[in-house]
């Protein structure tokens, strides 16, 4: 293969990544191919946990020195790209993307311009517990497209048949289901500019009514034990201490909740997926991206472009870092490996058939979603707010919150 | 009647003992467990027990080396200790016995600069460091402790030196014996106590501190044990809990031991007591 | 004050002195210290992103904040738990001091188990056991019902959740119980020795001789130990992360949110000012106050 000479010259780069144990070992392992087949680049690794990551990446743009090639995030790529922070990729030729569908690419899309290139994709669905179904006695199909009502019935249901079971965590305050919800009703969470909210009041004021009504009825958790749930627990506690049949996660978090809970669980699409708006959306897991003012902007995209591309890292990596976004590789990997990896590639294959694009939540979108959709949620299966208030003051509250951060 | 009284007492004691240190038993315990007994099984005690947890953390198969950043996180704590005892003391010193001008406002700032956050204050403070090409190294984390800016640390030393009758500078003064010979061989040995005080805490602080460590150490070889702990969590599904309540549970070991060896000289009736 | 040394010298030469033992903290205070916080408090006048360079807005922060429905709550939160668990750490801290302060054989060992909490910090581990103490039927629940008691859902409820962060942060007392030990140690044992012959029981002993000597000690537990709470985060943070209904927003973690979750910075600087001012103002008043019942120079 034929490079430019400046690509012989000594590069030293820096990559930097969230991570845990897992994930350094097999990116070590994956950059020493790297480094064997580039020996004129020297890749240093930092890392460090999540919960430390973004503060040390925001205090190292601070001082302006960030990594070469930097793993990002969906919920801060907008912030990075408009204060300058990345380059712009929309024309470089080293990194390949052929292997990614047209909606993966734009999913690293901001103003038009690629400026991340998605590394895996996630999606947000529910996770079932078979032993308990069955104990109620109730038939659940994961592969149906129930509707809202539908599932509501099943969730009440299991709380009649096992009194000190409740069908569902309470996802009131859950952003990404919220969102969901909203397209189910043909509408969007935020507007398309980002500018302010896109949901009607009747339809916000609906789904505050549904928990409500489903907490009344047994079909989720009750309201103390809901907001009990500590943030350091992990994901899909309550699943796990059989407290309930079903709870909302992410792919990526189910090997984790069917390793804790020690027996196989089920995924599901949400409610209504089959349905013609296309609520299901593609989450970027995560992206590859490059420090705008890098030096070695050639060395920074030929690790990108390797990390992506190279089968063997994709066997190295498997899904720790979510579903493969290399479509062959993603393919490979399903046939070598089978068990949790294939489960997941299946379940992401059959979310990305009725799945349709949305443009990228606003970076306000995490301070709205979380701290404010959890106080006014709280609020409402609490009993201090009615759902038409709560639907009020959360739209009002949002706005100036979008309003703000321009 | 005085046989009952004893009984019930080391009853409630013992019951006491027991919820004060259950959150410790209880991670003790779950790091014993397999892991998808740790959540799904309410009891206590483990139904089967295993030590993979600890030999796959130590072992560093789990991807995490914890030799190392033990070693690093004592290196760190041990010169902490020493800088803080060192600065602390002439800095109280100072403060409590000697009169200067601008005396009340200066121990004014000391006190003051406590009262910030360290969340706001450290990110100015990095790029400080930043610019002197020291982020990455253990400097950031040791000198400031020989810099006095454990206002805690000053404080204390401040009102045990107070406590220290005057007669005995007086004493000393007349001897001849100017401020340095006095703090030296007067006023600090006075201030065992308080020295010990200072040990103990600047140790396990500086062993707890994940925030500023995190911070300013980027170099996998140069992690501490806070830093390795908080890798056992992911939010995306990968967390290793049952590695973590082990290491935990490994990593109080010395913070304990510092106490238990030091808490000793705290207990009246034992070493000397001050001299006249 | 009377307690300074009789240098029968200049105020110059006096001075020279003092600052060659202030030279480390002057170093580290003008280097290390001033500059982060004046740039702090300049921060505070901005707005900051962390990412691209402050910008000049004046007091906007500011009035921001005092219409901001949470800065309000988390004042609330705080303030009860700072006006709580203060006064009930330092009673129980030097009542235990007195307690386990002596010399006995396995002493030592109640004494590891009471400090031990304080060693925990907030780490992961320790919420999740605290999670689990708290836990419905848990210990604390079975121990309750031994008298008959029904446990709520202690991080549930809206009204119990604090409660357990402070029960938690006065189960970590072995901090300030060390520093009452440390004090009790600078007694001169034969003052204690010549109440006896005079007949004083262990109750006039602790009132009138340890408790007036230790003023000092008490005072400076008092004073940290209000500046500490009014910082606290960590076990708030992992524990109940400010819920439910925001019962344990407790300051500081609202100030890191703004500031590093919604890089806010600005923001978070202005109410990092305000609280600086609240912090000082209680410290004012104590040191105020302290001269009517902190005695130095006893003996």
């Amino acid at each position: 293969m034929t490079k430019p000479a400046a690509s012989q010259q000594q590069a030293n780069i820096t990559f930097a990544f969230w991570t845990t144990p897992i994930r350094t070992k097999l990116t070590e392992q994956a950059v020493a191919l790297f480094e064997k087949k580039y020996p004129n680049i020297h890749v240093t690794l930092e890392y460090e946990p999540w919960s430390n990551y973004w503060t040390k990446l925001a205090t190292e743009a601070a001082s302006g020195t960030l990594p070469d090639v930097m793993q990002m995030d969906a919920s801060y790529l907008e912030q990075y790209v408009t204060n300058g922070s990345l380059l712009n990729l929309s024309d470089q030729h080293v990194i390949d993307l052929s292997q990614l569908s047209p909606q993966v690419v734009n999913m690293g899309k901001v103003n038009g311009s690629l400026y991340a290139i998605p590394v895996a994709v996630n999606t947000f669905c529910e996770i079932l517990n078979p032993k308990i179904f069955k104990e109620a006695g109730i038939a659940v199909d994961p592969n149906k497209s129930y509707s809202w009502q539908q599932w509501f019935n099943i969730m009440v249901d299991v709380h009649k048949k096992l009194p000190s079971v409740y069908g569902t965590t309470d996802d009131v305050y859950q952003g990404a289901v919220l969102a969901y919800w909203a397209r189910s009703h043909g509408q969007s969470l935020f507007t398309a500019d980002g500018k302010s909210i896109g949901i009607s009041k009747q339809v916000l004021a609906s789904w505050f009514s549904y928990w409500l009504n489903l907490q009344e009825q047994g079909g989720c958790l009750p309201a103390q034990q809901t907001v009990s749930i500590s943030p350091s627990a992990p994901p899909g506690y309550p699943l796990i201490k059989g407290e309930v049949a079903a709870t909302y996660a992410s792919i990526g978090q189910d090997g984790e909740i069917q390793t804790l809970l020690g027996s196989p669980i089920e995924r599901m699409m949400f409610p209504g997926w089959a349905s013609p708006s296309k609520p299901n959306i593609l989450h970027p897991a995560m992206y590859w991206t490059i420090w705008s003012k890098t030096k070695y902007p050639q060395a920074a995209e030929e690790l990108v472009n390797f990390l992506e591309n190279n089968p063997q890292v994709a066997e190295i990596f498997k899904n720790d870092r979510g579903v493969i976004a290399n479509q062959a590789n993603r393919n490979l990997d399903a046939k070598k490996f089978g068990g949790l990896v294939a489960q997941q590639d299946e379940f992401m294959d059959k979310v990305e058939k009725v799945s349709s694009t949305v443009p990228l939540d606003p970076p306000q979108a995490g301070e709205i979603e979380g701290n404010l959709l959890e106080t006014i949620g709280q609020e409402v299966i609490f009993k201090k707010l009615t759902p038409e208030q709560a639907a009020e003051q959360f739209i009002q509250q949002a706005d100036q919150i979008l309003k703000q951060g321009q | 009647m005085k046989f009952h009284r004893t009984l019930v007492r080391h009853v409630v004691l013992i019951i006491v003992s027991f919820l004060m240190v259950y959150p410790v038993l209880w991670m003790f315990f779950a790091s014993f467990k397999p892991e998808d007994q740790i959540f799904a099984n309410p009891n206590l005690l483990p139904a089967h027990w295993t030590v993979s947890h600890y030999t796959e953390s130590i072992s560093g198969k789990a991807g995490i080396n914890f030799g190392p950043m033990f070693l690093h996180s004592l290196e760190i704590a041990l010169l902490v200790v020493v800088g803080s005892i060192f600065s602390g003391s002439i800095t109280g010193f100072a403060f409590a016995r000697m009169e200067f001008t601008a005396r009340k406002f200066l121990f004014g700032f000391m006190l003051g600069t406590m009262m910030l956050p360290a969340q706001i204050v450290i990110i100015p403070q990095y790029i400080i460091f930043h610019r002197l090409s020291l982020v990455n190294t253990f400097v950031p984390l040791i000198l400031p402790s020989f810099l006095g800016t454990g206002s805690f640390f000053i404080y204390l030393m401040v009102q045990f030196i107070r406590g220290i009758p005057k007669d005995l500078d007086e004493a000393a003064s007349i001897d001849g014996c100017g401020p340095f010979r006095l703090f030296l061989h007067v006023i600090f040995p006075l201030t065992f106590p308080a020295i010990i005080t200072i040990s103990i805490f600047a140790f396990y602080w500086t062993w707890n501190d994940l925030f500023s460590q995190a911070i300013y150490l980027t170099n996998p070889n140069l992690f501490t044990v806070p830093i390795g702990l908080s890798s056992f969590l992911d939010n995306m599904g990968n967390s290793m809990w049952g590695d973590l309540f082990a290491m935990s549970i490994i990593s109080l070991i010395p913070v304990l031991v510092v106490f238990v060896i030091f808490q000793r000289y705290l207990v009246e009736g034992i070493a000397t007591q001050g001299l006249k | 004050m009377r307690t300074t040394l009789n240098v029968t010298s200049s105020p110059g030469k006096r001075d020279n002195v003092a600052y060659v033992f202030l030279l480390p903290w002057l170093i580290g205070f003008v280097t290390l210290t001033l500059g982060p916080v004046l740039a702090s408090f300049y921060f505070s006048l901005t707005n900051y992103d962390l990412l691209s360079a402050p910008r000049f807005i004046g007091v906007a922060n500011f009035t921001n904040i005092f219409s901001d429905p949470y800065f309000w709550t988390s004042l609330k939160v705080t303030l009860t738990y700072v006006a709580i668990s203060v006064p009930l750490r330092l009673i129980v801290a030097l009542l235990v001091a007195a307690l386990v302060n002596k010399p006995i054989r396995g002493m030592s060992i109640y004494r590891a188990l009471i400090y031990l909490p304080s060693l925990l910090g907030g780490s992961v581990g320790t919420a999740i056991g605290w999670q689990a103490l708290f836990s419905q039927n848990g210990p604390i629940d079975q121990a309750l019902g031994l008298v008959g008691i029904r446990g709520p859902i202690w991080l549930g409820n809206p009204n119990t959740a604090l409660l357990v962060i402070i029960l938690m942060t006065v189960w970590q007392f072995g901090s300030e119980m060390v520093v009452f030990m440390a004090g009790m140690k600078q007694i001169p044992v034969h003052l204690y020795e010549a109440s006896v012959i005079d007949g004083a029981g262990l109750w006039t002993r602790f009132t009138k001789i340890t408790l007036p000597i230790l003023t000092p000690i008490i005072f400076f537990n008092l004073v940290m130990g209000t500046i500490n709470s009014f910082m606290v985060f960590t076990q708030v943070y992992v524990i109940t992360d400010g819920g439910p209904l925001n019962a344990t927003l407790v300051y500081v973690l609202y100030l890191y949110e703004q500031g590093f979750q919604y890089f806010h910075m600005g923001y978070a600087a202005a109410l990092a000012v305000l609280l600086f001012i609240l912090i000082a103002i209680f410290t004012g008043v104590f040191f105020l106050t302290s001269r009517w019942w902190v005695k130095y120079d006893l003996y």
